[in-house]
């Protein structure tokens, strides 16, 4: 028995270690001055760590080892793509859950003919490669005007978020327990009143993580922003992000920028594990 | 739980008229879960639905809710066609199985939410709230979320919560099948006093024979989509209509014994050599078969058995406190017995069977049928 | 009898709709956003896909099938459905063992456990491009973590080239797998939950090992769970973009060019819509084919479950 209880904490800290080093290293170059960060090899933790390379996406000055540090160039799209973003994931997931919550209510818990090929859809559209739709939407934003707006780039993130907040819906509506909707009847109310009186509140938990799940899909869409708004002022925080990886060789700057978008979602995640794991991703049946 | 509190009977106008099932029928595709079925429910009676699982009788009491259609037939509460009006319009309250209260609500916002949802004013809100928690003894409870409650605290709760609408109807689906022994025995008597107090129509489903003799007025015991006895428990456990009827009711297992008749007297048990005279009044011809329930069954010590009386040898024995309940042993047969405490046999002892007439059913042996 | 009164005026008159009207009218908003935000330009990129496009003139001619025929003839292209496959493989292989590993781990009871298990879904979190540069680091040869390891260690002298020719698909699907695996570690978890605690204790009785406890015990449970695992991942993998953007541009030459790279390749660098929206077609094509799997896996066990809850 204790050989297996070590092999089980041997176990524990590798997964620990995969799952957190990418992330550690990320972190060690974002707070390393580029010189430090280019010796060879590479120290394993900041010797002089400083938060300089944060600051100065924001446009501030820092002091390096070398005399005054500029901002970065891209601080003013930068912060644009962070506000482009926030805009693009709060107008998304609040279209998403007018649009996504009543379907997923039926497909959940009633039954009728055509559900098959409705749950069908949802799964055809939840895989459909992003690179293959936004071909013809590129087309069709040049020709109307759509291309570099947010109302565009809203437009097409629904794509994104409605088949995910209806698979992840159907499934926890699935799992109320069978009478409510008899209960809500009995007790005076109609079939939409249930849902919107008793299904609806009772739902604050799967509603939640959708949500957040929701807001995650836009903040962390990438493909769909680099082609559409690119250098435009819609565009959002990945695309500012890969105009400034691709450009001039700023790593130190570069981990620091991919740290603050990495932050959010690993608040989310943080917030919401217990309940990603309750909700079903995989398989809302 | 002494309270002498009374609830105001219900609304007086929505309490009139029977209950009707016309030739009512439900099918789900190719499954037909009742089948004709015709049964008046009196007013402010408490009417048993039992049954084995997939009998029906769940159907029927979604069919009163409204929560299921009726595929054929009609259903009536007094003069009024019930059969497509949606359980919202329809004035009755409903317990469920799965103890059915919204979890995101608290207590007191559960008990009147059906009030709420009526658009009741607040104060009559409160006010019937107050009335129903004393007579349940839930008064501390109010505050509570549902989670917080133990299982029967819960079952009070929604009783509460159908109570307080005052409901032309009370529908109560095995409210109790997820409680203990004990709590259950208690919240029985609990609903029988409840029942006598606000002399609401009360129909409650459930599959424990036990129970439906303890509560009900009168039982409808259905068996594959159709009711095989309508009676008082006393005329359905005295008088069983066929022999399913009296194979379902009952808390042991009734005797089945085959038997045929010549002139006066019955050969029991074929090849094990019973003969018993059988009164020249009893309606039994042919071969035919008798239901004996073990509690009828009178045991005496091997060799002091009178007239007809079979001899065997105990085979197990279970005390169940009050009584014991004996398997005996006769050449290939098995009979069942019950004695009191007093009467005490010791596993291989040998015995004589006997029972009277006047408790003993007799059934047709093709159809089932009782033989009047 | 006015407080009672049923059908109070106002009330919606949905009260009377049979089930399925009902089920159509709540379906009906998505069913219609679907239509017009994929079924429009899916049908779009159908008609786009016949058609030689000028982009800077706004100019479209029919050509037919002559964009299918150029992608189907030319050999990048089935270079490009080849190299999908290899890397579709490996991140589904990487990412089912450490799903199923990471399953069988937090299933045990130990010390940390919900820390842990708290933590594993960081990666899911982190979206695809910021793994893609995230991994770019960890790999590179003057400030990533390996070298910076193996040269401290004196393994090798000169930094590795981890994305070179053969190392850069196996690189990316690496990366790819540390992202999308934490999602099938819970579902199979979840899965793993379920199984009767009874079970393991009637394996033990039957003086089964820990091989034999796996193979009668977890695997039958496990079964379905993991194949919807798999399935699920070769989607994710099958149209994976931002990845390869990122880390390899679909190089070194076209060693990692997916069919995702040669569509934006034709479509944006090349500015050929029209071809770009008919391989576009054929990759839709092959998902559309897993993704069939993955129905048929999840309904079968839809209904399978239902018929064991009903008995």
């Amino acid at each position: 028995m204790t050989v297996r209880r070590f092999f089980t904490y041997v176990a524990a800290v590798i997964l620990v270690i995969w799952t957190l080093f990418p992330i550690y290293w990320l972190l060690n170059m974002s707070l390393m001055f580029k010189p430090e960060l280019l010796s060879v090899p590479t120290h394993l933790w900041p010797h002089e760590p400083t938060l300089s390379n944060y600051t100065r996406l924001f446009g501030a000055t820092a002091m390096g080892p070398g005399g005054e540090l500029p901002p970065i160039g891209q601080a003013a799209s930068i912060r644009r793509g962070l506000v482009n973003s926030a805009i693009v994931a709060v107008a998304v997931t609040a279209l998403t859950m007018i649009v996504a919550l009543p379907v997923a209510y039926a497909l959940g818990r009633l039954q009728f003919r055509g559900r098959a090929a409705l749950l069908f859809g949802i799964i055809a559209s939840r895989s459909y490669p992003p690179i293959s739709i936004v071909v013809p939407f590129f087309f069709l934003y040049s020709k109307t005007g759509l291309q570099g707006t947010l109302q565009g780039l809203i437009l097409i993130y629904l794509t994104l978020t409605v088949p995910m907040v209806v698979w992840v819906m159907t499934s926890f509506f699935g799992s109320l327990p069978r009478t409510v909707e008899a209960a809500a009847r009995v007790d005076g109310n109609t079939r939409f009143q249930a849902f919107t009186r008793v299904i609806l509140p009772m739902s604050w938990p799967g509603i939640s993580v959708a949500t957040a799940i929701s807001f995650l899909i836009c903040w962390n869409e990438f493909t769909f922003s680099q082609i559409l708004a690119a250098g435009s002022t819609a565009q959002t925080f990945p695309p500012a992000l890969s105009t400034m990886f691709f450009q001039v060789s700023q790593p130190s700057e570069m981990a620091a920028a991919s740290i603050i978008a990495i932050i959010p979602p690993a608040i989310l995640a943080y917030l919401f594990q217990k309940r990603i794991r309750s909700v079903n991703l995989v398989d809302p049946l | 739980m002494a309270t002498t509190a009374t609830l105001p009977a219900a609304d007086a106008a929505s309490s009139a008229g029977a209950i009707r099932f016309e030739h009512v029928g439900k099918r789900f595709e190719q499954f037909e879960a009742v089948r004709d079925l015709n049964l008046v429910i009196r007013d402010s009676e408490l009417l048993v639905l039992l049954g084995p699982s997939g009998c029906g009788k769940t159907t029927t009491l979604n069919m009163l809710a409204g929560l299921e259609q009726p595929t054929s037939g009609a259903l009536y509460f007094g003069s009024q066609a019930m059969n497509n009006v949606p359980p919202e319009e329809r004035d009755i309250a409903m317990v469920f199985q799965s103890i059915a209260l919204y979890p995101h609500l608290n207590v007191r916002e559960n008990i009147g939410f059906a009030l709420k949802t009526r658009g009741r004013s607040r104060a009559e809100i409160n006010e019937r709230i107050n009335d129903v928690v004393h007579i349940l003894d839930i008064d501390q409870l109010l505050d509570r979320r549902i989670h917080q409650l133990s299982g029967g605290q819960r079952q009070r709760v929604a009783i509460a919560k159908a109570l307080v609408r005052r409901p032309r109807l009370f529908l109560l689906d095995e409210p109790f099948s997820s409680l203990d022994a004990a709590l259950r025995r208690q919240m029985r008597s609990e609903l029988a006093r409840i029942h006598r107090d606000v002399e609401t129509t009360m129909v409650f489903v459930t599959h424990d024979q036990e129970e439906a003799m303890a509560i009900a007025d009168r039982i409808a015991v259905m068996n594959a989509g159709q009711i095989e006895h309508l009676g008082t428990p006393l005329e359905v456990y005295n008088h069983p209509r066929n022999l399913w009827v009296a194979q379902f009711i009952g808390s042991h297992p009734i005797n089945v014994i085959e038997a045929r008749r010549d002139a006066s007297a019955a050969t029991l048990l074929g090849s094990s050599g019973w003969r018993k005279a059988l009164p020249e009044r009893l309606p039994a011809q042919g071969e035919f078969l008798v239901g004996v329930r073990p509690e009828h069954v009178a045991l005496a010590p091997g060799g002091q058995g009178g007239d007809g009386t079979l001899l065997a040898e105990v085979y197990t024995r279970q005390i169940l406190g009050t009584d014991i309940l004996y398997e005996l042993k006769a050449g290939e047969h098995i009979l069942r017995a019950v004695t009191p405490t007093s009467q005490v046999f010791e596993v291989g002892q040998p015995v004589a069977i006997g029972f009277d007439w006047g408790d003993a059913f007799l059934f047709d042996k093709a159809t089932g049928a009782a033989l009047t | 009898m006015a407080s009672t009164a049923p059908s109070a005026p106002g009330r919606w008159s949905s009260s009377r709709l049979s089930e399925g009207k009902f089920a159509a009218l709540l379906a009906l908003p998505v069913i219609l956003v679907l239509l017009a935000i994929v079924g429009y330009p899916t049908l779009y990129s159908l008609w786009m896909s016949l058609q030689d496009i000028d982009l800077i003139f706004g100019k479209t001619f029919p050509v037919g099938l002559l964009n299918y025929q150029e992608a189907l003839a030319n050999p990048q292209f089935w270079h490009a459905t080849f190299v999908t496959i290899y890397y579709t493989a490996l991140v589904t292989i990487f990412a089912v063992a450490i799903a199923v590993g990471g399953a069988l781990l937090l299933n045990e009871t130990f010390k940390g456990r919900a820390f842990v298990m708290a933590l594993v879904i960081l990666p899911w979190a982190v979206s695809l491009y910021a793994t893609a540069i995230v991994w770019k680091y960890i790999y590179s040869p003057e400030w990533g973590l390996f070298n910076a390891l193996l040269l401290r260690t004196g393994l090798v002298k000169d930094p590795v080239l981890f994305l070179s020719e053969k190392g850069a698909v196996p690189a990316m699907a690496v990366a790819h797998a540390w992202q999308i695996a934490p999602l099938g570690i819970y579902f199979v978890l979840a899965t793993l939950q379920i199984i009767p605690q009874d079970l393991y204790k009637a394996a033990k009785v039957d003086r089964l090992g820990p091989f034999g406890r796996f193979r009668h015990v977890v695997l039958p449970y496990i079964k379905t769970p993991l194949a919807i695992v798999t399935v699920l991942v070769t989607v994710e993998a099958a149209r994976a973009f931002d990845i390869i953007f990122f880390m390899t541009g679909g190089g070194p030459g076209d060693v990692s060019t997916t069919l995702t790279w040669d569509i934006y390749r034709r479509s944006f660098v090349n500015r050929d819509l029209g071809s770009g929206a008919a391989v576009g077609w054929l990759l839709v094509i092959l998902t559309f084919i897993i993704t069939t799997i993955y129905f048929i896996l999840l309904f079968g066990n839809e209904r399978r479950r239902k018929r064991e809850g009903a008995s």
